[in-house]
């Protein structure tokens, strides 16, 4: 009994220094409820396939601790404080920006690597270089749908739908319209919040200003409610989304409002070329095996399991769980074969060198939204 | 004192009046201004904002006539009010769209409307076990869970079956939370409220949904419609007749009911003054469940129809909270406790939400008041609580000292 | 005991149990873990906060709903003003940001550049900074206490809650808008405040004590008994010389100061300051924990928010994914224990028949949901999962609506915590002065003609230590009575009738 109580008496002394070694723990924050709740759990599904693919770092099992943010910034700190707490290598997602940016301070400050799967917004990697993201950022992502609405669609006047309390929305409606200006068109800004549903207001603001192509950098929840809400109001103009429309819940919920929208996102093995893209047609094989039932394979999908891959090979490159060596293995990994395309981190601020950006377009065959598909048009990687 | 100074010092000034005829001719004003000077508008476009703005408002009048009922009879602001509205909207969902209850969550809400609807007969038949009572609840709680968990029906059986449901569940939140309060101070009433709003929130976020939900019954009354007037085209849809003509009759029956029938009359005298109804004879227990169960069929009606003007439902945790607290205002806006004040009150939250947006439009550097357009409720009712707590038609039912 | 060596006790005991919190507290950032650190810091802010709404609600017996809103205004003012400038940079280079320049420019290291401060304008001294950023946010707060508070306590009961409801939503809804974007940074907020005191159990214990020590100050000077005067009952307070008016909104102010404080360590705590942290549930959960509590004991205040704190931080096992099979057996037990409850209520109350069918019924679902829950475990109808996102919340609600229906005094009701009740003195010793008052009522030559004194024995001249046996005339301490109204109002009518036995 005494030596019991001594040693627990240690171990309750000792708690902060004493390092056990276990499996290799990664954190795994992610939307899985909420409004974005299937882009999460799209996101999620494709970390634990490549979770089968390779589930071994440094010779021991990688444990995967998920935690739910649901889709609110507090969660998602909170999920950032129970991470710090539990000690793990490193933590993947949040996909959106606002929770990511959230998350990233307190684990920055911690000193914990976090590789968001999809953030775009600029600001996240800037936080810290603890930070990483899988996916291109909005400056480029806003450029290229402006110089497509500019160029291909030849629109001269836009209307920009952002959703001002998130920074995924609020940066890319920014980045679209500065560009579709520089290239001589004229825009108009129409801010709406999360969870709205009455849009007239913004659609009678929109009435006064005779636009060719509505840009939507919202998220799907409200473009459902928008979408048809505009095609009632008269306004037949041709819609581009971004990645965040790249959702199950977009077609299914606005239904044939949704037919012929066009978006960009992320690329799959329809775009990409060579290599990769056999290694994304020989991972969405391998999907349909694990998870033949999936609401979504989609570009949040190839997101989430290249952000799992990238943090295991930094865990094997560096030789150890040391936080440090493996940062520093993270920082210097250099053409890493993904399966959404080479992986490099060397001389970024942690976004990576070279992703490929594709152009959807969802087709929904009547009125209700359950037989929506969604061809590619082409991609453009951002090296070109 | 003040006040009898005030009022005997000068001649009363015609408000009414002066309101009435000169709002609308600075409307009339401001519209010609932005349709012929600016030309950034034309007159199609406020006719389509007026059809807008009146279905607007015929959904906050359905809503708004709950919380005045409530008010009138109990004196409660009944905050769980909005909440109502939602779960209403929520089961005509499942009810027309075929989507299941999870069976857990059918048993326990066919449980507590079943104990809803024995209480219901029991206000009549005089005892919990009376036998026609014990029926009743048994066959509602077979009919609600196959109802709930399977069955799917066509949107005016869900539009009716979902305000029976909820009427029931309006009237089991008033003997499960309020009625032990009976009698206590109305603050503890109103926190007690805030709780059940609280608590129906977060259930719905269980049991229906955590997502925005699209809304889209098999009708042809949500069908497009575009007419051309005063050289322009003014887009809407059926629904611009569906729902003032639905709110319409639901008051008209609601009106005819309490005025014509017996226990309408009961509730105007239990409103008047439910002591003296009590020694009269008047079953005040029966006439306060009839008016929640009132109360919360309007509202179902009103989720109901919401959902058909928007296409989409908010998510459980939030749909309830604007639509319901604007709605409470515009019961107080139209003086709490009148009935057609609520529908006065409601139309007119309508109008100035939407027409305000319109009439000031972005323009230039001005943003326009769109961004204002949720404040413009809780504006109106601080301004209307303080100037005139008695609203436009009704009597004076602030707490006197 | 005298007077004063009352009080010199009382104060050691305070700073005696003050110490041992210091070690405790101690012990725990040593080796708690940084749930249990976060876990007590957050009791710590939603302690001040909920403190704050005590004073209004509780002392002064008005209900205000439109705490968040407050907290919200000190919460982005702490945050405009403590911001790092590489976070300034970054808002300054978003595209179509919409802070300008100026306003990028206040903040609390700037004014001490000005000013010439410029050593406490070094990492080691940001303490200073966040204090005055802090304070700045508070009085901010306090202004807009005053500007919503004038107009709107001129209303009594449910009509000002909704006012301030509103008022409160008002805040949140118009931070947004291009009235006051620039300095909010529109909706999105400022992330990267600094965490290093709204996540330290030293400052916002501290700052909960110094708060505490303010309210109980408060409470029992002249000015709180006038504001529970109010609560008690306006027209005798007001008759009583009491400015209705001007102590309203002095309560109402000191609770807005507080309340934007507490909101400047929450933005502190969270790290970042955006418009969804400040949702109407924060000040739900401050009512539950002050309803919980007790209204208007700060005592109760405290424990109601360490009962609302911890099924916040401890619940969460509530909201994880558990099998159907264990979904079903709770709730057949939970119908179980309905039925057994409706049971022992009608055979303690002598209700006919004990076994009422509802009960009868309740139990047979309950017992057959349970049933099948443990035999069917492998049947297919029970062959998923299932995950109950806020029960934590429900489990507040019905908390809240539980207590209302049965204690709405709450657990402490209005008595506080003192040492004389802790150390099992039934009461607290008069003092000196009140002996001596005591001793002057009961002399009989002031009473002379009363009936009541007239056998009076007692000499004609008494100092306070010839009458040991005196009557005090203020007997503090006591409870009051629960049948009494509470918040100070009447009855209104009251239809007592068990449903059950009402018949035609």
């Amino acid at each position: 009994m005494a030596k019991k109580l001594f040693a627990l008496l240690a171990a309750v002394l000792l708690g902060g220094t004493a390092f056990a070694q276990g499996p290799v723990t990664i954190g795994v924050n992610l939307e899985l409820s909420g409004r974005f709740a299937t882009i999460g759990n799209a996101t999620l599904q494709g970390i634990e396939v490549a979770r089968e693919q390779m589930s071994d770092a440094l010779g021991q099992e990688v444990e995967l601790s998920i935690c739910d943010n649901q889709t609110t910034p507090e969660g998602s700190i909170n999920c950032a404080a129970r991470f710090v707490d539990e000690g793990v290598i490193g933590v993947l997602g949040p996909i959106s920006s606002t929770m990511a940016i959230a998350a990233a301070n307190p684990l920055e400050e911690a000193g914990v690597i976090m590789i968001s799967t999809s953030s775009t917004n600029p600001a996240t990697t800037q936080i810290g270089e603890h930070i990483f993201r899988m996916a291109y950022t909005d400056d480029f992502q806003g450029k290229v749908a402006a110089r497509y609405a500019a160029d291909d669609l030849e629109a001269e006047r836009a209307v920009v739908f952002r959703q001002q309390d998130d920074d995924y929305s609020f940066g890319l409606a920014g980045f679209f319209a500065e560009e579709f200006e520089s290239l001589g068109g004229e825009t108009i800004t129409l801010d709406f919040v999360s969870n709205t549903v009455d849009f007239s207001a913004q659609i009678n603001d929109a009435r006064g200003f005779d636009a060719d192509v509505i840009y939507y950098s919202g998220f799907c929840a409200e473009g459902a409610s928008l979408m048809p809400q505009l095609r009632q109001q008269g306004f037949n103009q041709q819609i581009l989304g971004a990645d965040a429309s790249d959702d199950s819940q977009c077609p299914v919920g606005g239904g044939e409002a949704f037919d012929g929208y066009i978006l960009t996102g992320f690329g799959g093995a329809d775009v990409l070329s060579g290599d990769a893209a056999a290694r994304a047609e020989d991972f969405a094989a391998f999907f349909d095996v694990v998870y033949p039932d999936a609401a979504d394979f989609n570009g949040f999908t190839l997101a989430g399991a290249d952000s799992y891959n990238v943090m295991v090979q930094a865990v094997n490159n560096a030789g150890s769980a040391d936080p440090d060596a493996v940062l520093d293995a993270l920082q210097n990994l250099e053409g890493y074969p993904g399966v959404s395309g080479d992986i490099t981190y060397a001389g970024t601020d942690g976004t990576p060198a070279d992703r490929t950006i594709a152009f959807f377009q969802y087709s929904v065959p009547g009125a209700d939204g359950s037989e929506w598909t969604k061809s590619s048009l082409f991609g453009i990687g951002t090296g070109q | 004192m003040a006040a009898i100074t005030t009022t005997a010092g000068r001649r009363a000034i015609p408000w009414g009046w002066i309101f009435g005829l000169g709002i609308p001719a600075l409307v009339l004003a401001r519209i010609y201004y932005l349709v012929n000077v600016v030309e950034v508008r034309d007159y199609a476009f406020f006719i389509g904002a007026m059809v807008q703005s009146l279905q607007l408002g015929s959904l906050y009048a359905l809503i708004a006539l709950g919380y005045t009922m409530v008010y009138g009879i109990i004196r409660l602001i009944n905050f769980a009010h909005g909440e109502v509205f939602m779960v209403g909207a929520f089961i005509s969902y499942f009810l027309f769209s075929g989507a299941p209850f999870a069976l857990p969550w059918a048993l326990l809400w066919s449980a507590v409307l079943a104990w809803g609807v024995a209480f219901i007969l029991n206000l009549w038949r005089g005892s919990m076990t009376h036998p026609t009572v014990i029926a009743g609840g048994l066959v509602a709680f077979a009919a609600l869970t196959f109802l709930l968990s399977t069955f799917q029906v066509n949107w005016v059986a869900a539009l009716l079956l979902s305000m029976l449901f909820t009427g029931v569940l309006g009237v089991v939140i008033d003997r499960v939370a309020y009625r032990p309060l009976r009698g206590a101070p109305r603050i503890s009433l109103l926190i007690t409220a805030i709780a059940v709003s609280f608590l129906l929130q977060n259930t719905g976020l269980i049991v229906f949904t955590r997502n925005q939900t699209p809304f889209r019954p098999e009708t042809d009354w949500t069908a497009f419609l575009q007419f051309d007037v005063l050289g322009g085209t003014v887009y809407t849809s059926r629904l611009m007749f569906l729902i003032p003509i639905l709110t319409a009759v639901l008051v008209t029956a609601l009106t005819l009911f309490v005025t014509r029938t017996r226990l309408g009359k009961a509730m105007r005298a239990s409103a008047q003054d439910a002591e003296t109804a009590q020694m009269m004879g008047i079953n005040v227990n029966r006439v306060i469940a009839t008016t929640f169960l009132l109360g919360s069929m309007l509202a179902a009606a009103g989720g109901f129809l919401w959902g058909l003007n928007f296409g989409s439902l908010n998510q459980p945790a939030v749909m309830g909270i604007l639509p319901g607290i604007k709605a409470f205002a515009a019961a107080v806006i139209g003086g709490i406790g009148s009935l057609p004040g609520a529908v006065i009150g409601g139309l007119l939250l309508g109008f100035l939400e939407n027409f305000m947006t319109a009439l000031f439009p972005r323009q230039g550097d001005f943003p326009g008041l769109t961004e204002f357009k949720d404040t413009f409720a809780f504006a109106l009712l601080i301004v209307v609580l303080l100037v005139r707590p008695s609203g436009i038609v009704g009597e004076d039912l602030s707490e006197k000292v | 005991m005298s007077d004063s060596r009352t009080r010199l006790r009382n104060v050691m005991l305070t700073l005696g149990v003050g110490a041992i919190v210091a070690v405790l507290l101690a012990l725990v950032e040593g080796n708690g873990g940084a749930k249990l650190n976060d876990t007590l810091a957050l009791f710590a802010i939603w302690g001040i906060a909920a403190l704050s709404l005590n004073l209004v609600n509780g002392t002064t017996g008005i209900l205000s709903l439109g705490h968040h809103g407050f907290m919200l205004i000190g919460g982005y003012v702490t945050s405009l003003l403590i911001v790092p400038a590489d976070v300034r940079e970054r808002i300054a280079s978003q595209a179509r940001s919409d802070m300008t320049p100026f306003t990028l420019s206040l903040s609390v290291e700037n004014a001490f550049n000005a000013v010439g401060l410029q050593a406490l304008t070094t990492p080691e001294t940001l303490w200073v900074r966040f204090l005055v950023a802090l304070l700045v946010g508070g009085f901010v707060a306090m202004i807009f206490g005053l500007i919503v508070g004038i107009p709107s306590l001129r209303l009594k009961g449910d009509y000002l809650a909704i006012v301030t409801f509103g008022f409160g939503e008002i805040i949140r809804l118009s931070a947004s808008t291009s009235l006051f974007s620039p300095f909010t940074n529109g909706a999105l907020g400022f992330a990267g405040v600094p965490n290093d005191f709204g996540k330290s159990i030293w400052w916002t214990f501290a700052i909960l004590g110094l708060t505490l020590f303010v309210m109980t100050k408060i409470k029992f000077s002249s000015f709180g008994r006038a504001l529970q005067g109010i609560r008690e009952d306006e027209i005798a307070a007001e008759a009583m010389g009491v400015n209705l008016a001007r102590s309203k909104v002095l309560a109402f102010a000191i609770s807005a100061f507080f309340a934007g404080i507490a909101g400047g360590l929450w933005v502190s705590y969270l790290s970042a300051a955006r418009l969804d942290f400040f949702l109407f549930f924060l000040t739900f959960f401050f009512l539950v924990a002050i309803s919980v509590g007790g209204t208007g004991s700060y005592t109760g205040v405290l424990m109601g928010v360490a009962v609302v704190v911890f099924v916040q931080q401890y619940g969460d096992p509530l909201e994880k994914t558990y099998g159907l099979p264990v979904w079903f057996g709770v709730i057949g037990s939970l119908i179980l224990i309905a039925a057994a409850g409706g049971w022992l209520y009608r055979k303690t109350r002598r209700m006919r028949p004990v076994l009422h069918p509802l009960v009868v019924v309740l139990g047979l679902i309950g017992l057959g949901t349970l049933l099948f829950a443990i035999f069917g475990q492998n049947s297919p109808a029970l062959d998923g999962t299932f995950q109950a996102f806020g029960m934590r919340r429900i489990l507040l609600a019905v908390l809240l609506i539980v207590i209302m229906a049965f204690r709405p005094e709450g657990i402490m009701s209005r008595a506080e915590f003192s040492w004389a009740w802790a150390l099992r003195e039934r009461k607290d010793q008069p003092s000196d002065e009140e002996r001596a008052q005591d001793a002057w009522l009961s002399n009989p030559d002031l009473n002379r003609g009363s009936a009541t004194s007239s056998e009076d024995p007692l000499p004609a001249s008494l100092t306070a230590e010839d009458a040991p046996n005196a009557v005090p005339f203020l007997e503090r301490g006591t409870k009051p009575d629960p049948d009494e109204p509470r918040y100070g109002e009447g009855r209104d009518w009251q239809p007592e009738q068990d449903d059950e036995e009402e018949g035609r």
